[in-house]
């Protein structure tokens, strides 16, 4: 704490407090607040760019689930991360680009582990720090070397392990002479210690060039759904097994879905309803009480998707008509479970949260800071 | 058994007599306890006012460990509830001098519960003006450095 004493000493970021029980009062304010907070001193707009501050939040386990996009901006070409900003005032969130990011790859996959977002492309990986908005290299992807990217590739997170499974490209001795043959393989890597697990899994199994339309985390296990539901598999990491998935769960297109607490959402467009898949009782099942805002919102959608954003808690990405031009709109939806095991749901939000330029949902993320 | 108690005399010379186990919450007193026992302990930057708020709290809290098993004095979720109205009863100035004792005599549930009322506090203010009138601070910026600071944070830190 010396550090940060020094850092403020001149004079108190509040009057008669000490400048540590001053951060711990901080750490405990909503960051929604934080802009307003830091136009009260110089001392406070210090505080709040500061790394101390979140690293007292982590510590005091006062952390808020952050929503990021990353957006492909038709006009320019280019991939960009995006940040759900939220409102205090009645102006609603929106989505604002994080100017100290640089551009993304176009064939970037998208996990987040607590306060980072990975990002894996073909033969590199990078972490983005949100706390502060920086980005650092994830040194030694294993297919870096053998300048046979990983494509097509999906990436799941299991205990902080990012298990990515994609196509590459390898090179087998066959009747005398070599040939290059493409192979379903999984690389596999550790946040915690940020080295990538050896040796890379060849999985000859799996058909090579399946292409998986959705993958999901349920009950510690990477479920892959396969376009027309074909080569849909579970890989369960713990036993290392690889099943052939449910055929009730298999049974539906549930692209841009998402998983919580072990329960898959995914919203049947054909159908307007948010459809809840259990894996304990194998069944899916219709959340109520969102009957109307999906008849009047989602009409005719060309894509939608979830992410978990907090406890029973999902936000919704999804493109709409708004005077004349297409713009994105985000609703937080809350979940409750009741008695005899019906789940609904309630709109806490809705927003148009880009409206200017024309832009393609690529991945949402929703980190803890 | 009759329960041991000490003195805390607070800044107006005025004295408290508390249960030792009450009092020992506080980390500084357990300490002092051990190394001054049988004296009266002056706490000299503390009012009666606060000293009494910080002793109320302080029974409602202890733990009475005398052999006879479980004998809290309220559940867990009772004691949050009464925490929430002990401290919105407190005025803003009052809330501060509690929080400074109970940073200073270390009884570190009482400074969670009074650090969480300024934060709320903080919170439900409308504007920077609010949060400098409601807690002394002063304005050290220009006008023109509040407008680029504005500017800037239309984009999320």
């Amino acid at each position: 704490m010396s550090e940060v004493m020094e850092q403020f000493s001149v004079s108190p970021l509040i009057p008669s407090l000490p400048d540590d029980v001053a951060i711990d009062i901080v750490a405990r304010v909503p960051r929604s607040h934080y802009p307003t907070l830091s136009l009260v001193s110089k001392n406070l707009r210090k505080l709040i760019a500061s790394p101390k501050l979140y690293k007292r939040r982590s510590f005091l386990g006062i952390t808020q689930h952050r929503l990021y996009a990353i957006l492909h901006n038709r006009n320019t070409g280019d991939f960009s991360v995006y940040i759900l900003h939220r409102k205090v005032s009645s102006s609603g969130n929106r989505l604002v680009i994080v100017p100290s990011l640089p551009p993304l790859s176009p064939r970037g996959s998208y996990v987040s582990v607590g306060s980072k977002v990975y990002v894996f492309n073909d033969v590199d990986a990078l972490s983005i720090d949100c706390t502060s908005h920086t980005v650092q290299p994830i040194s030694d992807m294993p297919h870096r070397t053998s300048a046979s990217p990983l494509s097509s590739k999906v990436a799941n997170v299991i205990d902080g392990k990012v298990y990515l499974i994609g196509d590459s490209y390898y090179l087998f001795s066959y009747e005398g002479g070599l040939i290059n043959a493409k192979k379903k393989t999984m690389i596999v890597l550790d946040t915690e210690t940020q080295v990538w697990e050896q040796p890379v899994m060849i999985k000859h199994h799996l058909k090579a060039g399946a292409i998986w339309s959705a993958a999901v985390v349920m009950e510690d296990k990477i479920c892959m759904r396969g376009f027309r539901n074909i080569h849909s598999f579970v890989y369960g990491p713990n036993e290392n097994t690889w099943e052939l998935m449910d055929e009730v769960l298999n049974s539906k297109n549930w692209k841009g879905g998402c998983v919580v607490d072990d329960v898959l959402y995914y919203l049947d467009c054909s159908e307007k309803a948010l459809r809840a898949y259990d894996p304990k009782q194998s069944r899916w099942s219709v959340v109520n009480g969102l009957e109307e805002f999906l008849a009047s919102e989602c009409a005719q959608l060309k894509w939608s998707k979830w992410v978990k954003c907090g406890e029973k808690k999902m936000a919704l990405f999804f493109p709409k008509k708004y005077v004349g031009k297409e713009v994105i709109c985000c609703a937080e939806i809350a979940l409750e479970r009741r008695q005899g095991g019906e789940i609904w749901g309630n709109i806490e939000s809705c927003d148009v949260v880009i409206k200017e330029g024309l832009f393609d949902m690529v991945e949402c993320v929703a980190v803890t800071v | 058994m009759s329960k041991k108690m000490i003195v805390l005399k607070s800044s107006e010379g005025v004295s408290f007599v508390v249960e030792e186990a009450v009092a020992r919450q506080s980390k500084i007193i357990s300490f002092l306890v051990e190394e001054f026992p049988d004296r009266e302990l002056p706490l000299t930057n503390m009012t009666s006012e606060i000293l009494r708020k910080t002793i109320e709290y302080c029974k409602k809290h202890v733990v009475e460990d005398d052999g006879g098993g479980d004998s809290s004095s309220s559940s867990s979720g009772d004691l949050k509830e009464w925490d929430v109205k002990f401290v919105a009863e407190i005025d803003q100035p009052r809330l501060m001098d509690l929080l400074m004792a109970a940073n200073y005599l270390d009884i570190p549930s009482l400074l969670d519960v009074t650090c969480q009322k300024v934060a709320d506090t903080i919170a439900a203010c409308n504007d920077e003006k609010e949060i400098r009138a409601t807690f002394n601070i002063e304005n050290d910026f220009t006008e023109e450095e509040v407008e680029a600071i504005r500017m800037e944070n239309q984009y999320p830190i």
